[in-house]
């Protein structure tokens, strides 16, 4: 199988502290790979770096093979590389709809369906892939007054209106509760089946257990563990690191 | 369904309703007109101002207010167009009148010392001036929010400076003299009208079009625009380019009209004037502007005894405004406007 995402060596320091140390992993094609670590392990970063909102000191990243190390921020989104924000971040004054238009102007999907499309008709029916109803009131509500589960869904509805090869989820599932978690979860799979390659950023790896074929444990910017989850969930030192056992 | 006036007992419905018209502006226009009052209120607002400024010449015949609509309308233009700066993209330019200055130099520069005709002395001198204006503050769409605002306030100043100091070619204090002007006060009038319901039209298009929509989305959250893969800077630039044109026509075409410029075309008190203009109106809703240059214009010149207490006047009732009615006078009409709405009920 081919790599679709290469993480090779990759550092990150602010000030005196390493947020990201030395890390290296590899991402197949059609693979959901969980990164979990407790807070401030370097999970946001690593996300951060990878789509370029923050620039690593040492390593490089590759997209298909392609060095995408230097590329800015929306190059690196055309390529078909999308991610979502760990706090819901809608343009709040516009329309939850009008939240969806905006990706799919890019000319990433300009070039596959062409100029003229009907972008309101299309982001409607992303909206409803991602558990809207068609004719719900929140379509056409600022999206800054649509609750945190809502937003979360308008947040994947952004991510996936770009046509992405790759998704960068950041902790998808913080502040749902436990039915909203469940009721995204086929929704993912459902998206893995399509095609696409997901990594998710977790706070704790129960939650990642069902649906992620393999799971990558930071701890302090080090990458500590890999593997599949049950592995990882036995491992002695993700044990230690999680509940301080000694 | 049935129509009621004045009841408020169903509100989820009422809200539909205010819901359809607000999303007018995206999808087709869909009324339930059911009476000539129902048309007359959908209508109305929509033309009856253009009616009366294009009729207003007739009402008033007095030269020196045609003089006075003419400056309302420059003002209005200039304003509406830094609302697409100001209010939707959210660069707050504290000098637009740069752009009015190159608009009104490049035009001078070609008629005066060139002899370029009028008909096209205007649109190159816009474009030029736009261009210009553009190639300045571009570096600066770097920097954000204060900072820009910063810089744009200095772009203009630095400019008054270099117009100095090249007196050769732009007349320096003087500025240039004997612009060609062969259109009467009458037809200046009409020229300016004019352009202000096409601005209106322009911008308002380019306001609610996908380009805009995604002006507003680096306004309130630009990171989300860069991950969607959209390169804002360019975005930012065309705004700019857009704008610029409008205010640079505007300078153009005052330069024809007095047969000068000088660097007064450059001055603060017009940035700041177009930019009070702005919020009293409202601000990132294009007319709104155009409403606020009106008013403005208007009172000073019926306040002209007052001499330099108008400027008092303008902070005092700029922030009487800004406590009351922050969102500015049009959204304000807008409101009340809608109360007077037909309630649909549904069954």
């Amino acid at each position: 199988m081919s790599k679709i995402l290469r993480v090779e060596n990759v550092t990150k320091r602010f000030g005196g502290i390493i947020a990201v140390k030395n890390v290296s992993f590899e991402v197949d094609e059609k693979e959901i790979v969980a990164i979990v670590g407790p807070n401030g392990a370097g999970k946001t970063t690593l996300l951060n770096i990878i789509n370029r909102f923050v620039k690593p000191d040492e390593g490089r990243i590759y997209f298909r093979d392609r060095d995408i190390t230097g590329l800015p921020p929306y190059k690196i989104a055309q390529l078909g590389i999308s991610r979502t924000f760990q706090t819901p971040r809608p343009i709040h004054r516009l329309r939850t709809v009008f939240n969806i238009i905006v990706p799919l102007v890019s000319p990433r999907i300009k070039r596959t369906t062409g100029w003229f499309g009907d972008e309101l008709v299309r982001a409607i029916d992303i909206l409803e892939e991602v558990g809207f109803e068609r004719d719900s009131e929140y379509l056409w509500k600022p999206a800054g007054l649509l609750p945190h589960g809502y937003l979360r869904r308008v947040e994947l509805a952004r991510a996936l209106a770009l046509r992405p090869e790759l998704i960068l989820l950041d902790e998808l599932f913080s502040g749902l509760s436990s039915p909203e978690v469940r009721s995204i979860i086929p929704l993912l799979l459902k998206l893995r089946d399509r095609g696409l390659t997901l990594i998710m950023v977790e706070h704790r790896v129960k939650d990642v257990s069902e649906i992620a074929d393999r799971v990558i444990v930071l701890h302090k910017g080090e990458k500590i563990e890999e593997g599949d989850p049950e592995t990882v969930l036995k491992s002695e030192r993700v044990l230690r690191v999680y509940l301080g056992v000694r | 369904m049935k129509s009621r006036k004045g009841s408020n007992k169903n509100i989820r419905t009422i809200r539909k309703e205010r819901l359809d018209r607000g999303a007018r502006a995206r999808s087709k226009d869909l009324y339930v007109l059911m009476s000539y009052e129902d048309i007359a209120y959908v209508i109305l607002p929509r033309v009856l101002p253009p009616l009366v400024l294009l009729a207003f010449p007739f009402i008033v015949r007095d030269t020196y207010w045609h003089m006075v609509f003419f400056l309302a309308g420059y003002y209005a233009v200039a304003s509406m167009s830094w609302d697409l700066l100001g209010g939707f993209t959210g660069l707050v330019s504290f000098g637009h009148s740069l752009f009015i200055g190159f608009g009104g130099y490049f035009t001078a520069i070609l008629n005066v010392w060139y002899g370029v005709p009028i008909w096209l002395s205007i649109p190159i001198g816009t474009l030029a001036g736009a261009a210009m204006g553009t190639l300045i503050f571009a570096p600066c769409l770097r920097t954000k929010g204060v900072y820009f605002s910063l810089v744009s306030l200095v772009a203009p100043l630095v400019m008054v400076g270099s117009i100095l100091a090249f007196a050769e070619i732009t007349g320096g204090e003087e500025g240039i003299y004997g612009l060609e002007n062969p259109l009467t006060e009458l037809q200046w009038y009409y020229i300016m009208a004019g352009l202000v319901l096409l601005t209106f039209l322009i911008l308002r298009k380019v306001a609610y079009s996908n380009f805009g929509l995604v002006l507003q989305a680096i306004r309130d959250n630009e990171p989300s625009v860069k991950v969607s893969g959209i390169n804002p800077v360019r975005y930012k630039v065309t705004a700019l380019f857009i704008s610029g044109l409008f205010a640079s026509l505007v300078g153009s075409l005052q330069a024809h009209k007095l047969s000068f410029v000088g660097p007064s075309y450059f001055y603060l008190s017009i940035s700041v004037g177009i930019i009070t203009m702005s919020v009293l109106g409202g601000v990132a809703t294009i007319i709104g502007p155009a409403i606020g240059a009106y008013i403005l214009t208007i009172l000073t010149e019926w306040l002209r005894w007052l001499g330099g207490l108008r400027m008092l006047l303008y902070g005092v009732i700029l922030l009487i405004l800004l406590n009351f009615k922050p969102e500015g006078i049009y959204r304000y009409l807008e409101r009340t406007y809608q109360t007077f709405e037909r309630q649909v009920v549904e069954e």
